[in-house]
């Protein structure tokens, strides 16, 4: 397939448009001094990185990438940010401390490390259209057999969900939910804590109880 | 049958990830800086998905849900500790957040 042909295809174009508005989007949340601004930006990023998921044959992580970060995560941000009055950020941040430059080299190199990383080897190529529906047996274990076996499509929530709660998927599933469990009680004491300093002078007592 | 290489998308998740640890260095404000984190994480969930789609494993999908589920716990207990650091110093700069500095 020649260059031009391969460019004018029109994957190539929706995949060059999100890439394309995920990275400027994630630019212009970096630099913006306004914090409520940044946040809209990173929504676009966001829903850009969807799209690649859709591109991707994975359209129930591009729906739960919407709904989580999207939904939740960045409201939560916006929530935090009108409450501690923080949108516009004030002179004194704007001064960028002696290090700036030399991190934006040092993620530079970063970036220069993954392009070597990423572009070494030889990587498969995707293919657009259908998904694949018999996933090759990539390493035989017994217990990934209903996985293979399934006659879902590749992608498709009821092949996720099967490859999630399969005898190899479902201890960090657990291990996940435990830990969302530690996330939300840790937030409740943080938030308790913080009503107490606003009400008394001495907290400790009420800390220790 | 037409074709996308995968190296587009490891390029866009490498640019991505690149922009994040940037401005997580650069930026002074704690809730600017968890914000870069998340665009880190996202990025590692795009090379999960391409690398499930370029193997057909779809276990690959299933961490990018488990990476989703960590963000959302991260910014959970990250923002819960900014709205405390907040209450107590009247400032979302972390270069105040110095008191265990030696």
């Amino acid at each position: 397939m020649s260059l031009v042909e391969w460019a004018s295809a029109p994957q190539f174009v929706i995949v060059t448009i999100a890439s394309l508005l995920a990275v400027v989007s994630a630019m212009m949340m970096v630099t913006r001094r306004d914090v409520v601004r940044g946040a809209l930006w990173l929504v676009m990023t966001l829903i850009a990185v969807a799209v690649l998921f859709v591109t991707l044959a994975a359209d129930l992580i591009a729906v739960v990438q919407v709904l989580v970060y999207v939904g939740a995560v960045v409201v939560l941000f916006l929530f935090v940010i009108m409450l501690l009055a923080a949108g516009k950020e004030p002179a004194s941040l704007r001064n960028a401390g002696p290090g700036r430059w030399a991190s934006v080299a040092v993620a530079f190199g970063l970036l220069c490390l993954f392009v070597a990383a990423g572009f070494s080897g030889d990587l498969p190529q995707l293919q657009w259209g259908q998904a694949p529906t018999a996933p090759p047996p990539a390493r035989p274990s017994p217990t990934q057999g209903d996985v293979i076996a399934s006659a879902h499509p590749f992608g498709s929530p009821a092949n996720v969900g099967q490859a999630l709660f399969s005898a190899e998927n479902v201890l960090t599933l657990e291990v996940i939910s435990i830990l969302l469990i530690a996330a939300m009680v840790g937030v409740m004491v943080l938030a308790k804590g913080l009503r107490y300093d606003s009400q008394a002078g001495d907290t400790e007592g009420e800390r220790e109880a | 049958m037409q074709f996308v290489p995968l190296q587009v998308y490891i390029l866009v998740a490498a640019l991505l990830f690149t922009i994040g640890a940037a401005g997580f260095c650069t930026r002074r404000n704690v809730l600017v800086m968890l914000m870069c984190v998340e665009l880190m994480l996202t990025s590692a969930s795009l090379v999960f998905v391409a690398a499930a789609r370029a193997h057909t494993d779809v276990n690959g999908q299933v961490i990018a849900l488990f990476l989703i589920a960590l963000a959302a716990v991260e910014v959970a207990v990250g923002l819960a500790l900014v709205v405390a650091v907040f209450h107590n110093r009247r400032s979302v700069d972390v270069d105040t957040m110095s008191d265990l500095k030696g």
